[in-house]
C-alpha cells in the first residue's frame, strides 16, 4: 500500500533545511523544506528503511514500522567537520592534538542549578577534581591533577573568551558554548607563567548564520538538607551533663552539675535546633537569548536570571547577565567582539562559617529559641539554663548581615587581517572589570550575662575593592598545507595589567540603622591600590607530515612586575603524536579500530605568588607621654630573588575509537613535578625580623593515570543509549622541604613531610580503653613504655587517590532519561565537627549515641571513653580527644549526583505552537551518597586555603539535596 | 621593558618612598624604641623572667613560668633552662626576648644607616639616641646569651654573619655611649629640648657605667655616676611612688619603658608590633591568684626576711599575709603553704580582671635605671675611696626607705647603713649589698648583681636549684641562629 511519511528534521539548534532522506535500496527520496519538514512515499516498500544525510552530520537510519511520523535529530559529525579545539590563541583539529586536553559537554553544565559553572564540572573531566558546594553563590575548590604548591592556590587559570581571569563566578553557564581543559603542560605551556595549575579555556555561544532563533530557558527548584546529626534531646543532654560533672571537676568546670538538670520547668523545653536553623531554599534560573547572522556576520545577546535562597536564614545569591556576542567580515578584515556583564548580590550567613557551624549543634536542647525578655527576642544561654556560656542560641546567626554586592563587564575585542592566504594577524584587546562592595554588620547582641555571643557594640565593615585588569595580544597566526606537510603556527606578544584598588573601613558603634558612626569609633580605615604588570613573547608550531605524525613545540617568556631580581622566565613546551589508525598497515582493521592515536608531550609552567616587595608597617607604637608615639620599620623580610614556582609536566595519552567511534576510549599517564615552590623559611633571630621569610624552595610530585570510555549505542527501535566513564588515579607526594621543614611542620593534625603527600593526617593511635578508668589508651608505637608525642603517627592522607564519574543518557521516542554518578575514595578526613560532637573538651550539645555507648562501671564494654569534664586520656598530658585515629575517618563515598527524566514534545504538535525543541525536564541533584564517613559530607575539602592543612571537615555549610523542574524551547 | 615591568609600591610605605623628613627618621627612631615595650620584654614576660634566676624569687613546679623556664631543678625538659641545648621551639618558648632585643637592635641600625641619606643628616639627636638604644640592646644580649652576633649599620642587611665572643660586642656598647658623649648628641635631662621618655646625657652616663661595672670597670663608671648626681636632675621620691603609676617618668627616672593603654586598647596581648597598646600583662604573671592571676614568681623567705623591722620597702613591694591589696578594694591577701607571699612593686594599680578588657591590664612603666640605682652604684665604686661619701649615698635611699625626710633624721633614729652593718657585723659592702636587694627586687637587676660580685656560686638558693657558673650564667643560642650560621660559614 501507499503510505505517506513525515516528520521534521533538526539538530540541537532547530530544523535543518535540505537534508537528503533516502528509501533504502531505492532511489526514492526527498529534501527537507526550510523548516526542515519533510514527507516521503514508501510506496510498497517491505520493512522500509529511510536513510536521513547532511554533510557535517552522522548519517541517520530509521527502521520506520508502523510510524507514520518520524522526526530525526541529526548529531554533527566530528570527524567529517574535522572539529576544531580551541587551544589557547588559535585552535586546531581535534585530531590533531597532541596533549591532554579535557573536553566538556555543554549539556553537562546545565545540568545543575548552579550559579557558578565550576560546581558543575565535579565528576565530569578525568584530571579534573572539584569540591562543589551547597552554598548559594559558592564557588567550588578546583585542581588539575593535584595540589600544586604548598603555600599558593591550586585554582586554575580560566580563559574565557581571551580573557584571564581567577575564577568564573560572574559567568552565566548556559552562555557557555565549549570549555576544554589544558591538563598538560605541553597544552598550557602558551600561557605559561600563569599556568602552573592548568588552563580552563571557555567559549560562550555565538550567533550563528540562518534564521534568527530566540531561545527561553526556564527551571525552579527546591533544596533541603540532605543530611543531619542525631542530637541529644533534653533528658539525654541531662544525663550526659551529671555524668560530666559526677565523673571530674576541674577549675574550669563547676564542682556539681548545673541546676537545669533537675529543673522540671526548664527540662520541659526541647529544641530540635537543626530543625529551627535549617529550612527549604529555592531557585529561581530564566535565560533568554537572540541569535542570528548572515553571510556577513552573526550576533548573540542574551539576559540571564538566577535567583537562590539557602537552606539557612541570610544565605542567598542573585545574579542578572548580559552578554552580547558578535563576529563582523568585512573582505580580509573580521571584526569582533564577546562581551559578558553581570550584577550579584551575594547573601552569606554567619551560620555557615566554619568557625560557627558547629553551634548549630551544640546548642543546648533545653534553651528555648525565642525570649521575647531579651533585646533581640533570641532564647538567651544563662547559667541557670546551661550551667555555662558556650553554647549560645544558634539563631543569633541570623542577626549578622554579611552581603557582597559585585559587578563586572569582562569584554574582548579583536580584529583580525588576513593578510596573504593562510596567514593572519590578529589583536585582541580586552578587559576584566570587576567592582566589589562587601559591607558586614553585626547589631548589638545581648545573649544575657553568659552569652558567648554577646556584642557589646554594633560594628561595620565595608571593603569596596575594584580589580581592572587589562590585556594587550598581538600575534600571527599561519596555517598552511604543503603536500604532505601542513603547517600551523603562531608567534606574538602580550602585554597584561592587573589593577586592583579599593579600601576597607571598619568602625563601631554606628548609630543604629545608618552607616555613620559615633564620635572617634572609626576603627579602621585604610586603601590599597596594585599593580602587576605582565609582558610576554610566545610563539607555537604545530607540523603535520602525512596526517600521521604530528609535533608542537610552543615557547613563551614572560617578564613580571612582582619579582625584583628574576623577572624573566622562560616556558617551553614539546609533544607528538601518532596517528597510528592512519598507516597503511592498518588498513584492514579501520571496520574495527577507527581510531588509534599516541601522544607525548612535555613542557614547563610557571606559577606566581609570593613577596618580592619590601613594605614597611607603620603601626608600630611606643608610648611616649608627650605623644608621637607612632613608629615605622619593617616587620618581615622581604626576599628580592624571588621568582616562579616551576612545574615540569610529562604526559603521555593514547585515544582509541573502535566500530566507527562507538566505543571511545582515551588514557593518559601524567608526572608533574612543582619545583622552586614558594615556601616560608624560618630567618635567623638576628636578622631582627621574625617572620618568615618567603623563599623558592621544595618540590611536590603528582603521578597519575586517567581513563575516560564512551559507549555509544543506537537501537533499531530508536532507543539511544550512551554510557560515559572516567576515572583517574593520583599519588601527591612531597619530595623536597627546606631545610626548617625537615623535622615536619605539625599544623594541628596535618604532616609536612617528605615521602607523603602534602598534609597527611597525624596523631595517636587508639589502643582500647583503660578497664578500670574507662579512659582512652594510646597505641606506644615506638616502645620506650611511654605514650608522648613521639608516639604519633601518620593516619591518612586528605588526598583521594582515585576519582571516578560515570554518565548514562537515553533517549526514546522524545523522552530523554540521564543519571550522573560521581565518587572518590582512598582518602581520609579529619572529623572535626565529630571531635566537637563526641569528645568532652567542651560545654554543648552532643551525638545521641554518647551516653550508650561511653564507658561506664555498669557498662564496662562501653567503646568510647568515660564521660568526664577532665577530657583526660590514660596518658599524662594527653586528652582524651586528642588528635587520634578516632577523628581520622575514611571518606571513600559515590554519590548519586544528578538523575533528570525529560521530554521533548513532538515537532508536528509544536509547529502549530510554533516553537521548536520544546523539552520539559525534572531533575533531581545530590540525591544520595553512599559512605561510611560518619560526617555530613565526605566530599568537603577544607576550610583552609593552605594547602597542606586539607580535609578538616568542620561541616560549614550544610549539603543539600535539591528538586528542579525546567522547561526549554526556542522560537 | 624593564622600566615598564618595575612597579612602585603606591599604597604602601616602603624603603624607598620613606626614610626621608625629619618626621619619617623620627617615627623610624620610634619603631627602635618599641621593642622594649614587646610582650617578650618589659611588657610583660622580661621582667619577670630576669629575677627568676636569683634568690629573691621562686616559682611552682608545674606553673606555667616553671615550665617553660630554668628554675625547676633537674628537669631537663625545661625549655628555658641555662646551659643546655636548645631546639627551635626554644626561640618561641624564649618568648622573643632574643628575637626583640635584635629586632630593636636591627631598627636602630635602620636609622643609622638611612640617616646620612635623608633630609636631616647632621640630626645629632636622632643618631644619639638610636646609638644609646643600640647600646642598651646589645648590653641586654651580653647579660642574658654573651656571645652574639654583632650587628651594626654597616652589615645589618647582610644576614651571613659569624657569631662572635663577648669581647666583640663590648667595644659596640661603650664606642657606641662615648660617641654620645664626646660629641654632646643628645640634651641633658634639664634641657627644654629634652622630652620624657626618652634617652638624654644622664641616661647615656648611666648605662654606660652599668656597662663598666658590669665589666669590672667600677673606676671608668665613677666619674659619669658622680656626673649625674652633680647635675641635681635627678631626686629620690616617695618609696610608695617608686615602680607605680604615681612614679611614672618622676624626677628619680632616669630611663624606664613606657606603658600606657592609652592607645590601642583591645589588641591582643601576645601582638607586639601591629598597633599593640604596650597595656603591661605582668599582673598576670605575678599577681595573687585569689585574683584570678597567677602568681608565676613568688618572693622567697630569704628575701623577706632581709627586711628589717620599719623598713617600708618590704609593705610597698611585697604583699603578706592579711595586706590589702590594693586594687582589690576590701580584699586582703591571703598566703598559703604554697604562695606565702605575693609581688606587689610594678603592679600596685594593676587589676587581673578588668571589666572593658577582661585582661591584667595596668600601666606601671618599667624603671630600667631609676636615681637610686645611680646612688647606690656610685656608691659601690667609692667604696673604698671615698668610704664617707659612699655611705652618704646609702644613706640617702635608706632614708627614703625608712621614711625619714632627711639623712639626718635617719642617723638619728639609729637606722643608718652604719648601724645596720654594726648590728650585723657584716662589711660594708655587704651591706650595700642588702641595701641593692631589697632596693631593686623585682626590678630584673638581682640575677646580675650576684654573677658580677661573684656571689652567684656561693648563694645557697642558688646553687640547691643547681645554678653552676660555667654552665647555667647564659642562656644557650637558639639552635636555628647556630645552624644558620654554619650554613653560611
Amino acid at each position: 500500500q501507499n503510505r505517506t511519511i513525515s516528520g521534521v528534521v533538526m539538530d540541537a539548534d532547530g530544523p535543518i533545511p535540505g537534508v537528503n532522506i533516502q528509501l533504502e535500496g531505492t532511489t526514492i527520496g526527498t529534501m527537507t523544506d526550510f523548516e526542515g519538514r519533510y514527507e516521503v512515499n514508501l510506496r510498497d516498500q517491505e520493512d522500509p528503511i529511510l536513510i536521513y544525510k547532511f554533510v557535517g552530520y552522522k548519517t541517520v537510519r530509521e527502521i520506520v514500522g508502523n510510524r507514520n511520523t518520524i522526526d530525526v535529530s541529526l548529531e554533527m559529525d566530528v570527524q567529517e567537520l574535522e572539529e576544531l579545539v580551541v587551544i589557547g590563541y588559535g585552535e586546531v583539529k581535534k585530531k590533531d592534538l597532541t596533549g591532554a586536553v579535557g573536553m566538556v559537554e555543554t549539556e553537562d553544565l546545565t545540568q545543575f542549578p548552579v550559579s557558578d559553572v565550576s560546581n558543575a564540572l565535579e565528576g565530569r573531566v578525568a584530571g579534573v577534581f572539584v569540591s562543589s558546594t551547597s552554598e548559594p553563590g559558592g564557588v567550588a575548590n578546583m585542581n588539575i591533577r593535584g595540589i600544586g604548591s604548598v603555600n599558593g592556590n591550586s585554582n586554575p587559570l580560566f580563559v574565557v573568551d581571551g580573557i584571564q581571569m581567577d575564577n568564573i563566578s560572574g559567568i552565566n553557564p548556559n552562555d557557555i558554548e565549549n570549555m576544554q581543559v589544558l591538563k598538560d603542560a605541553s597544552s598550557a605551556a602558551i600561557y605559561g607563567s600563569r599556568a602552573a595549575n592548568g588552563v580552563v579555556l571557555i567559549t560562550t555561544k555565538s550567533g550563528k548564520s540562518g534564521e534568527q532563533k530566540i531561545s527561553v530557558n526556564l527551571e525552579s527548584g527546591v533544596s533541603q538538607v540532605s543530611n543531619s546529626f542525631s542530637m541529644m534531646n533534653t533528658d539525654q543532654y541531662a544525663q550526659y551533663t551529671r555524668d560530666l560533672f559526677n565523673n571530674a571537676s576541674t577549675p574550669q568546670f563547676p564542682q556539681s552539675p548545673p541546676a537545669w538538670v533537675e529543673d522540671p520547668a526548664i527540662m520541659a523545653t526541647n529544641t530540635d535546633w537543626q530543625n529551627e536553623v535549617f529550612k527549604p531554599g529555592t531557585m529561581t534560573k530564566a535565560d533568554f537569548s537572540i541569535s542570528g547572522g548572515n553571510d556577513h556576520g552573526t550576533y548573540r545577546a542574551s539576559l540571564g536570571y538566577i535567583n537562590q535562597s539557602g537552606t539557612i536564614d541570610n544565605s542567598g545569591f542573585e545574579r542578572i547577565n548580559l552578554s552580547i556576542n558578535s563576529k563582523q567580515k568585512r573582505g580580509a578584515l573580521t571584526f569582533g567582539i564577546a562581551s559578558n556583564m553581570f550584577i550579584s548580590d551575594k547573601e552569606s550567613s554567619k551560620l555557615s562559617a566554619n568557625s560557627f557551624s558547629h553551634m548549630i549543634y551544640t546548642a543546648a536542647p533545653q534553651m528555648p529559641v525565642y525570649d521575647p525578655n531579651n533585646l533581640n527576642g533570641f532564647g538567651a544561654p544563662s547559667i541557670a539554663l546551661t550551667g555555662q556560656n558556650n553554647t549560645p542560641n544558634p539563631m543569633v546567626g541570623s542577626l549578622y548581615e554579611n552581603t557582597t554586592k559585585r559587578y563586572g563587564i569582562m569584554s574582548n575585542i579583536y580584529a583580525e587581517f588576513n593578510i596573504i592566504k593562510g596567514l593572519d594577524f590578529r589583536t585582541d584587546v580586552n578587559t576584566n572589570f570587576v567592582s566589589r562592595n562587601n559591607q558586614e554588620y553585626n547589631p548589638i547582641i545581648d545573649q544575657g550575662s553568659a552569652g558567648a555571643l554577646n556584642e557589646r557594640s554594633n560594628y561595620l565593615n565595608k571593603v569596596e575593592d575594584t580589580r581592572f585588569d587589562y590585556n594587550v595580544e598581538s600575534y600571527f597566526k599561519f596555517n598552511r598545507t604543503f603536500g604532505d606537510h601542513s603547517i600551523n603556527a603562531m608567534a606574538g606578544g602580550t602585554l597584561n595589567v592587573e589593577n586592583l584598588l579599593g579600601t576597607q573601613i571598619s568602625a563601631t558603634n554606628i548609630e543604629e540603622g545608618t552607616m555613620v558612626p559615633q564620635t572617634g569609633n572609626v576603627g579602621t580605615a585604610y586603601g590599597f591600590n596594585r599593580t602587576y604588570r605582565l609582558a610576554s613573547v610566545l610563539g607555537r608550531v604545530n607540523y603535520s607530515f602525512k596526517d600521521r605524525y604530528l609535533f608542537t613545540a610552543s615557547f613563551r617568556r614572560d617578564g613580571s612586575s612582582r619579582f625584583v631580581n628574576n623577572k624573566w622566565g622562560s616556558f617551553p613546551s614539546f609533544s607528538a603524536g601518532w596517528r597510528i589508525s592512519d598507516e597503511p598497515f592498518m588498513k584492514g582493521l579501520t571496520e574495527t579500530i577507527s581510531n588509534l592515536k599516541l601522544r607525548a608531550g612535555y613542557g614547563e609552567l610557571g606559577g606566581l605568588g609570593g613577596n618580592s616587595m619590601p613594605v614597611l608597617n607603620n603601626q608600630i607604637l611606643y608610648p611616649f607621654p608627650s605623644g608621637g608615639y607612632q613608629g615605622v620599620a619593617p616587620i618581615e623580610l622581604s626576599n628580592p630573588n624571588l621568582t616562579w614556582e616551576r612545574v615540569q609536566q610529562t604526559n603521555i595519552g593514547l585515544d582509541m575509537g573502535f566500530w566507527d567511534d562507538r566505543i571511545l576510549l582515551t588514557g593518559e599517564y601524567f608526572i608533574r613535578n612543582s619545583h622552586d615552590m614558594l615556601m616560608q623559611s624560618v630567618n635567623p633571630g638576628y636578622s631582627g625580623i621574625r617572620g618568615d621569610n618567603w623563599v623558592n624552595l621544595g618540590s611536590m610530585t603528582n603521578k597519575g593515570v586517567e581513563m575516560s570510555i564512551t559507549f555509544n549505542h543506537q537501537s533499531d527501535n530508536g532507543l539511544k543509549q550512551s554510557v560515559t566513564f572516567n576515572t583517574t588515579l593520583i599519588r601527591n607526594e612531597v619530595t623536597e622541604l627546606p631545610e626548617s621543614y625537615l623535622g615536619g611542620v605539625t599544623n594541628e593534625a596535618s604532616h609536612l613531610v617528605v615521602g607523603q603527600p602534602i598534609g597527611v593526617f597525624y596523631g595517636y593511635v587508639r589502643d582500647g580503653l583503660n578497664p578500670i578508668t574507662g579512659t582512652q589508651m594510646f597505641r606506644d608505637v615506638n616502645g620506650d613504655f611511654e605514650v608522648n608525642g613521639e608516639d604519633r603517627e601518620v593516619l591518612g592522607s586528605p588526598h583521594p587517590t582515585y576519582y571516578l564519574g560515570l554518565n548514562y543518557n537515553a533517549s526514546y521516542k522524545g523522552f530523554d532519561f540521564s543519571i550522573f554518578l560521581q565518587g572518590a575514595g582512598g582518602h581520609q578526613l579529619y572529623n572535626m565537627t565529630k571531635q566537637n560532637l563526641e569528645g568532652t573538651s567542651s560545654y554543648g550539645n552532643r551525638l545521641d549515641y554518647v551516653n550508650d555507648r561511653a564507658w561506664r562501671e555498669d557498662n564496662p564494654n562501653g567503646t568510647l571513653p568515660r564521660i568526664t569534664a577532665k577530657n583526660e586520656s590514660s596518658h599524662p598530658g594527653i586528652t582524651n580527644d586528642v588528635i587520634s585515629d578516632r577523628w581520622i575517618e575514611d571518606a571513600a563515598y559515590l554519590r548519586v549526583k544528578n538523575i533528570q527524566i525529560g521530554y521533548t514534545f513532538p515537532q508536528a504538535l509544536q509547529d502549530r505552537w510554533g516553537t521548536n525543541n520544546l523539552r520539559v525536564y525534572v531533575s533531581g541533584i545530590d540525591l544520595f551518597t553512599f559512605t561510611n564517613y560518619s560526617g555530613l559530607d565526605p566530599s568537603f575539602v577544607s576550610s583552609y586555603s593552605q594547602s597542606f592543612q586539607l580535609g578538616y571537615d568542620n561541616t560549614g555549610y550544610p549539603p543539600v539535596r535539591s528538586f528542579t523542574a525546567g522547561l526549554q524551547l526556542s522560537f | 621593558c624593564e622600566d615598564w615591568l618595575t612597579v612602585d609600591l603606591v599604597d604602601s610605605v616602603t624603603p624607598d618612598n620613606y626614610y626621608k623628613s625629619k618626621e619619617q627618621m623620627d617615627k623610624a627612631l620610634i619603631a627602635a624604641y618599641s621593642p622594649l615595650a614587646n610582650m617578650g620584654m618589659y611588657r610583660q614576660i622580661f621582667g619577670v623572667v630576669l629575677d627568676l634566676g636569683s634568690d629573691d624569687v621562686f616559682t611552682l613546679e608545674g606553673s606555667f613560668l616553671g615550665y617553660m623556664n630554668y628554675n625547676v631543678a633537674n628537669d631537663d625538659e625545661n625549655l628555658f633552662k641555662r646551659g643546655r641545648k636548645t631546639t627551635e621551639t626554644e626561640v618561641i618558648a624564649g618568648y622573643g626576648i632574643y628575637n626583640s632585643i635584635y629586632e630593636g637592635i636591627m631598627r636602630c641600625n635602620i636609622v643609622l644607616d638611612k640617616l646620612p641619606d635623608s633630609e636631616v643628616p647632621d640630626d645629632a639627636q636622632i643618631e644619639g639616641e638610636a646609638r644609646f638604644l643600640r647600646a642598651l640592646y646589645f648590653r641586654h644580649l651580653m647579660n642574658l646569651w654573651d656571645q652574639g652576633v654583632v650587628i651594626t649599620e654597616e652589615n645589618y642587611n647582610d644576614i651571613a654573619i659569624p657569631f662572635t665572643s663577648t669581647s666583640n660586642m663590648a667595644p659596640v656598647i661603650e664606642a657606641d655611649l662615648k660617641l654620645i658623649l664626646e660629641k654632646e648628641m643628645l640634651p641633658h635631662a634639664t634641657d627644654g629640648n629634652f622630652q620624657t621618655g626618652r634617652a638624654n646625657i644622664e641616661t647615656t652616663q648611666a648605662l654606660l657605667a652599668r656597662h663598666y661595672l658590669y665589666q669590672g670597670m667600677p673606676e671608668k663608671a665613677e666619674p659619669l655616676l658622680a656626673a649625674i648626681i652633680e647635675s641635681n636632675s635627678y631626686a629620690l621620691i616617695p618609696i610608695d611612688q617608686v615602680f607605680s603609676v604615681a612614679g611614672d617618668n618622676s624626677s628619680e627616672s632616669v630611663f624606664e619603658v613606657q606603658v600606657s593603654d592609652a592607645i590601642g586598647g583591645s589588641t591582643p596581648w601576645f601582638d607586639d608590633n601591629k598597633a599593640s597598646a604596650p597595656s603591661s600583662l605582668r599582673n598576670n604573671f605575678i599577681g595573687p591568684t585569689q585574683t584570678g592571676a597567677w602568681q608565676n614568681i613568688i618572693p622567697t623567705h630569704d628575701l623577706v626576711n632581709t627586711f628589717e623591722a620599719n623598713d617600708l620597702r618590704k609593705q610597698n613591694f611585697i604583699l603578706s599575709d592579711g595586706d590589702p591589696i590594693p586594687y582589690e578594694e576590701g580584699v586582703n591577701y591571703r598566703a598559703s603553704d604554697a604562695f606565702p607571699y605575693c609581688v606587689l612593686k610594678g603592679i600596685k594599680s594593676g587589676a587581673y580582671a578588668n571589666a572593658e578588657n577582661g585582661s591584667g591590664q595596668h600601666t606601671e612603666n618599667f624603671p630600667i635605671i631609676r636615681y637610686a640605682d645611680v646612688l647606690l652604684m656610685h656608691a659601690e665604686t667609692i667604696l673604698s675611696s671615698n668610704p664617707t661619701k659612699a655611705i652618704e649615698e646609702i644613706n640617702q635611699v635608706r632614708a627614703r626607705a625608712f621614711g625619714y625626710a632627711t639623712v639626718q633624721e635617719l642617723i638619728a633614729a639609729g637606722e643608718s647603713i652604719e648601724d645596720y652593718r654594726a648590728r650585723k657585723g657584716i662589711s660594708l659592702f655587704e651591706a650595700l649589698k642588702h641595701e641593692r636587694r631589697k632596693e631593686f627586687c623585682f626590678e630584673g637587676l638581682r640575677y646580675f648583681d650576684l654573677v658580677r660580685w661573684g656571689d652567684a656560686e656561693k648563694n645557697t638558693i642558688m646553687t640547691q636549684r643547681g645554678w653552676n657558673k660555667s654552665k647555667e650564667r647564659y642562656y644557650p643560642l637558639p639552635q636555628e641562629d647556630i645552624n644558620f650560621n654554619d650554613s653560611f660559614l
